[in-house]
């Protein structure tokens, strides 16, 4: 009997576990990997098995459209990655003085993620639009000359969906940096204020270090979550106007899906996860040597 | 084994009852079919049931699988098809080439065509997009959208003086500076794939039947570049002057509010644009106009709905789908159909006195228009989705780069043309 329990001490987390990775191993791995050998194909609507080397990568970066959303992609990734970390954690120490309403202020920055991307999507598109939006509102105020079209500019749409990112990802790192600032032990900072180091000095020199896991699974979560920004795009331009606000998952949704060239949009969804990879790799393993150390 | 049959048999006459009381057909085996589109709105519903009826008459039960915009119906069906479990039916409009290429996986129709002398009733460019990519007949068509309306506030035009719309396009221009003097917005654009909506049916106007039909199903590249494409893209270039701002922020229906508000003079839609003036109690001819496209004539540009059916395992299904094909051409259900749904059938023998004036006028229109050759199909029904798409970049980058000459565009366009 008590072999038994053993054995089933032994299997049970296995057992418990092999669902998870079958799934993952079929629906991740597995459809990579078909996806992979798509993009190798002349398929076009239908799947096709007739191989064709790297014709179908040699057609993508011909391809001037691919070329923009990769030239957006440089524009749109600092901006949406940079800005949630720096005004989350602004804000966050900013709550952290134990100011009145906290609950309510912090639940008010936290809602972007509670909001669905259609309707958020849709209250955004009717506030960048010149016609209904922020620029007439300024008109109504009396700033006749304002002029705020960022969303209907080729050359600044790519900015107007940066706005909407940072607006919905902002609270979500707040909320992750007021975690890492309330478990930092007090007697830390006691102790370096008793050392006379002034406040600003103390969240510097102090504080932020020590916030340095945080800032590490903050950029990881807001990393991939830019690189594959898609329902964005399709809810607030379309990649419009004309191919201006193009971003590379937009890309291969549109060419997979919508123009029926299967082929072109897996090579091109090989590249983004590659991108990915490069630049998710070397700083996980950067800081996973890091944790090792200290 | 006899021993296990008899014990069964009361067990089984249960089942075969209860499977007879959960079907709501009548009584008889009826031969469920699982139809697969896109249409979800209240009125496409109502137009759906239609179908539905005149299915259920001929012992056809229509399993509805509804799935809410076109890009989802199109995945669902891509997917189910490439697993090898396709629906009975499924609707499908641009993209029947990439199936009916396969005929392993689609039915031919050509028995029932012959026997209900389809072609005798359907016009040459439906009779093309039915037998896409070879020359079996292997899609359905149940309707027809008129694409080249401009619709009017009549409103907007009685206070510029005009009592009807503009039949050319220097005629539209000149109206047009007249709204804009009196701060009405001339030209109410929506977003990207509008504009591209619009140059099709702009390029209509300044090609001949022939011209088109060369450019647009058989792309010809001496066409595509040559004058009536140029001179398309000049017109694009002065309409951009009657666009306000934020035309590219907007969906179609909310441009179609500022007609009807009489904030905007006109709009290039399709006659699907009724519906929102009919929901907003306007009425055609007092209200609003359905005019033509300036240039146009009584030209008629639609596009079409059509079905497809999929070789399915089960002795009955094949005789089903035959059944259903008939009642998707069937010219009554067409026409209850198409009255619930805002277009007009595509038989050219329905019956249209039920219909309201800009209805009728549309399948008048495509009646004279197959006889004298000038009614034309959208490329879209002809086309790849790639080409479609890369004409769509060409006519996009033009609209919004001042520094593109019309020639060069129309390079472009034909260039655009080798997309696959």
């Amino acid at each position: 009997m008590s072999t038994l329990r053993a054995r089933l001490d032994h299997w049970l987390p296995q057992l418990a576990v092999a669902p998870a990775l079958a799934v993952s191993l079929i629906f991740f791995y597995g459809l990579t990997a078909w996806v992979a050998a798509l993009s190798f194909t002349e398929s076009e609507g239908a799947v096709s098995w007739a191989w064709i080397g790297w014709e179908q990568y040699r057609r993508l970066f011909e391809d001037d459209t691919w070329w923009k959303a990769l030239r957006n992609l440089a524009l749109y990734l600092p901006l949406v990655v940079g800005l949630p970390l720096v005004l989350g954690c602004g804000l966050a120490i900013l709550l952290d003085q134990k100011v009145r309403f906290e609950n309510s202020i912090r639940t008010s920055i936290l809602y972007p993620l509670a909001l669905s991307w259609i309707v958020a999507g849709t209250v955004w598109r009717w506030l960048l639009s010149p016609e209904t939006g922020i620029e007439k509102f300024m008109h109504g105020m009396g700033f006749e000359g304002a002029v705020f079209d960022w969303i209907v500019q080729p050359g600044q749409a790519i900015f107007a969906l940066v706005i909407v990112a940072v607006w919905h990802s902002t609270g979500f790192v707040m909320s992750m940096f007021m975690a890492g600032l309330r478990s930092i032990d007090d007697s830390v900072i006691k102790a370096a204020m008793i050392d006379g180091a002034s406040m600003p000095r103390i969240y510097w020199r102090v504080v932020l270090p020590a916030l340095r896991p945080t800032v590490f699974s903050a950029a990881l979560i807001l990393l991939p979550a830019a690189l594959r920004t898609f329902d964005l795009v399709v809810v607030l331009t379309q990649g419009g106007p004309g191919q201006s606000s193009v971003l590379p998952a937009f890309f291969v949704f549109d060419r997979f899906f919508r123009r029926d060239q299967m082929g072109l949009g897996a090579a091109s969804a090989m590249v983004l996860l590659l991108t990915c990879a490069m630049v998710a790799v070397p700083y996980i393993l950067g800081e996973l040597r890091k944790q090792r150390h200290d | 084994m006899a021993w296990l049959n008899r014990t069964n048999q009361p067990f089984l006459w249960a089942a075969c009852l209860a499977a007879a009381a959960c079907a709501v057909a009548p009584a008889g085996a009826a031969e469920t079919l699982e139809v697969i589109h896109w249409w979800t709105s209240a009125s496409e519903t109502q137009a759906v049931a239609q179908f539905k009826a005149a299915a259920s008459k001929r012992r056809v039960e229509w399993k509805d699988v509804a799935v809410g915009g076109g890009d989802n119906q199109r995945i669902l069906l891509k997917t189910r098809v490439a697993k090898g479990d396709p629906p009975a039916a499924a609707q499908i409009n641009g993209l029947v080439r990439t199936y009916a290429a396969n005929p392993d996986t689609v039915l031919s129709l050509d028995a029932v065509a012959a026997k209900g002398k389809w072609d005798e009733v359907l016009p040459d460019p439906v009779r093309r997009y039915a037998r896409l990519g070879g020359k079996s007949v292997v899609a359905v068509p149940v309707n027809v959208h008129r694409q080249n309306v401009m619709w009017f506030s009549t409103e907007a035009l009685k206070k510029l003086g005009a009592t009807q719309a503009p039949k050319s396009w220097d005629e539209y221009f000149a109206l047009a500076d007249k709204a804009k003097a009196a701060g009405i917005v001339p030209l109410a654009m929506s977003d990207d794939i509008w504009v591209a909506y619009t140059f099709m049916q702009v390029v209509y106007t300044t090609l001949k039947p022939e011209e088109y039909r060369k450019a647009f199903y058989d792309s010809d590249e001496a066409q595509l570049k040559g004058p009536g494409v140029v001179k398309a893209f000049e017109v694009m270039r002065r309409l951009r002057g009657y666009v306000d701002r934020s035309a590219s922020t907007r969906k179609w229906n909310e441009a179609t509010q500022m007609v009807i508000k009489g904030r905007a003079l006109s709009q290039v839609m399709g006659d699907w644009a009724k519906a929102e003036f009919t929901l907003a109690g306007k009425r055609p001819n007092v209200d609003y106009l359905c005019a033509t496209v300036p240039g146009s004539g009584r030209g008629h540009v639609f596009t079409s709905d059509a079905f497809v059916f999929f070789k399915r395992p089960g002795a009955g299904q094949a005789q089903a789908q035959v059944e259903l094909a008939q009642v998707f051409m069937d010219a009554d259900a067409q026409v209850a159909f198409s009255l619930a749904k805002g277009s007009v059938p595509v038989r050219l023998d329905a019956d249209m006195t039920k219909f309201d004036d800009c209805a009728r006028q549309s399948h008048a229109d495509f009646v004279a228009g197959a006889k004298d050759g000038t009614l034309a199909a959208t490329p879209n029904l002809f086309q790849s989705p790639a080409r479609i798409g890369a004409w769509r970049d060409v006519v996009l980058a033009f609209w919004n780069d001042d520094g593109i000459s019309a020639a060069k565009a129309a390079a472009n366009f034909a260039a655009a043309a080798k997309a696959k």
